[in-house]
């Protein structure tokens, strides 16, 4: 391939194309690394799960109610079910499990 | 290869021609891109940390309910459930919250057996005398949240009220570790018996139970006999808590994702435009592409290189800007919309996803409905007679 084979449009066209698929790459090479250097922290993260018994992330505690929103507990409003409805604009909503066909009650399932 | 590339070179100078049309074009399309992206990217991050810590959890919990609502359960429930085979293990657990007038804060209480040793594997960060101090009476580990809120340091006491309103305090001996954030920064971890005496659980009664089953697929079976053995309770299995998380996060982006709709119509919108017919400019383009000796195949495979230089590169640049945006920026606006806000709110960054299944489903709503609607009417102009295409009969 000669110099001006290397200026033409198409070659700069393809180049840029080249340049952000790299890039997008790049992107899902980090996520993959982010992702293997986090898992070292795995074990931390099972024993405090472990300890606290539960699993809910604590950004949303402006109110107990929408605090854990997989467990209740003696002092949630909405007592029907994990993940019961939120009220509070602080988590801006939270749905109520049984909402399109989830079910959260017990229930036999077939092995 | 040549004549692809020959009929590229003709794209672009196409393309400079009406730069500014189609830089706004590449611009708006990114945009929504990014938009649609940025949803998705931080919605999996945060489903993916909830998700994480579910192995974590018991395989069931047990919650007593009295007329509906729940009520704290028999200790006794323990040795009951213990009976049924298959169990490994019961934990009696006691755990509430605690509004802390000083900060308007909620707090979560968490009473721990001190007998049980697993707190110590937390990697807390302790004073070195207090390093192998069992978490008795009178102690209290904190999270991070709760030591900013308060102005306290290690070794120091928390002052907290019991329901009788009578004053308790409690030495500082360990704080969470920051990694640990996203889990306990509102959380004291006080030994059983403070836990009690603060939360106002009475002796003989526990918050719920935790249910560990050596078989994991036997989890059901168990899950049913305990609720045949105690009646009037609520058992959640594990994969239950999972599927909230999944449930509650992706109700979150599609909420958000709703108000961006109009973003939505208005690119379906300019594909309708674009797929209903050509302007005369590129119908009069199109057919002295004809007159002068193109074939049919020629147009295409141009009008193809021209609506893949606009759609291709904005996706591409879309994504990779809504990548950096969410997990190197830390997604600022978005974030707060999708996990809300605290007076406790630890600070924390998500550890990156990529899902690629989205990620395609994207690509197929954006840039391929775009192509197939260039090359549709091109084709269509591309097979009338020239003559008839540049007189615009």
């Amino acid at each position: 391939m000669n110099r001006e084979d290397l200026l033409r449009p198409s070659a700069c066209f393809l180049s840029m194309l080249a340049l952000l698929l790299v890039a997008l790459c790049l992107c899902y090479v980090h996520a993959i690394y982010a992702l293997s250097q986090d898992s070292k922290r795995e074990t931390l993260r099972m024993g405090t799960v472990s300890v606290l018994g539960s699993a809910d992330l604590a950004i949303n505690n402006a109110a107990r109610y929408i605090r854990h929103v997989s467990l209740t507990d003696v002092s949630t409003p909405f007592q029907d079910c994990p993940g019961g409805l939120d009220y509070f604009p602080g988590a801006i909503s939270v749905n109520p499990p049984d909402f399109m066909g989830y079910v959260t009650r017990f229930e036999e399932v077939e092995p | 290869m040549n004549r692809y590339l020959n009929l590229l070179d003709f794209t672009i100078h196409s393309f400079l021609r009406r730069k500014w049309k189609n830089l706004f074009l590449m611009l708006l399309f990114g945009y929504l891109v990014f938009l649609f992206s940025s949803v998705l990217f931080l919605t999996g991050a945060i489903k993916q940390e909830a998700q994480r810590g579910v192995m974590g959890l018991p395989d069931v919990t047990v919650q007593k309910l009295t007329a509906g609502r729940q009520v704290p359960a028999p200790a006794t429930y323990a040795e009951r459930i213990s009976e049924i085979f298959g169990i490994e293990r019961v934990d009696t657990r006691i755990w509430g919250y605690y509004f802390d007038i000083s900060t308007q804060a909620n707090y979560t209480i968490i009473g721990y057996d001190p007998q049980k040793d697993a707190w110590k594997d937390l990697g807390l960060i302790t004073s070195p005398a207090e390093k192998e101090t069992p978490l008795e009476n009178g102690k209290a580990i904190l999270g991070e949240g709760i030591m900013r809120a308060r102005h306290l340091r290690l070794g120091q006491k928390i002052g907290l009220y019991t329901p009788s309103f009578s004053g308790r305090s409690f030495k500082v001996i360990g704080t969470f570790k920051g990694s640990t954030n996203l889990l306990t920064y509102d959380v004291i971890l006080l030994s059983e018996e403070d836990a009690r005496e603060v939360l106002g659980v009475e002796q003989g009664l526990v918050t719920d139970l935790g249910v560990y089953v050596y078989n994991k697929n036997e989890v059901t079976t168990v899950a049913k006999k305990i609720t045949e053995l105690l009646p009037g309770i609520r058992v959640v299995i594990k994969s239950q808590l999972g599927r909230t998380y999944d449930t509650v996060y992706s109700w979150k982006s599609g909420f958000i994702l709703i108000t961006l709709v109009g973003c939505l119509l208005a690119f379906a919108m300019m594909v309708w435009e674009k797929a209903s017919g050509l302007s005369a400019e590129e119908k009069r383009e199109i057919g002295i592409l004809k007159a002068t000796g193109w074939d049919t195949s020629d147009i295409l495979i141009m009008k193809f290189w021209e609506s893949l230089g606009i759609s291709l590169p904005s996706f591409l640049l879309g994504i990779t800007a809504s990548y950096v945006y969410v997990f190197f920026l830390g997604a600022p606006l978005l974030k707060s919309m999708i996990t809300g806000w605290s007076i406790l709110y630890p600070p924390f960054e998500f550890t990156p996803v990529m899902n690629l299944d989205e990620l395609m489903v994207l690509l197929f709503l954006t840039v391929i409905p775009y192509i197939i609607s260039t090359i549709i009417p091109s084709w269509k102009a591309a097979i009338i007679d020239p003559d008839t295409v540049i007189r615009g009969i």
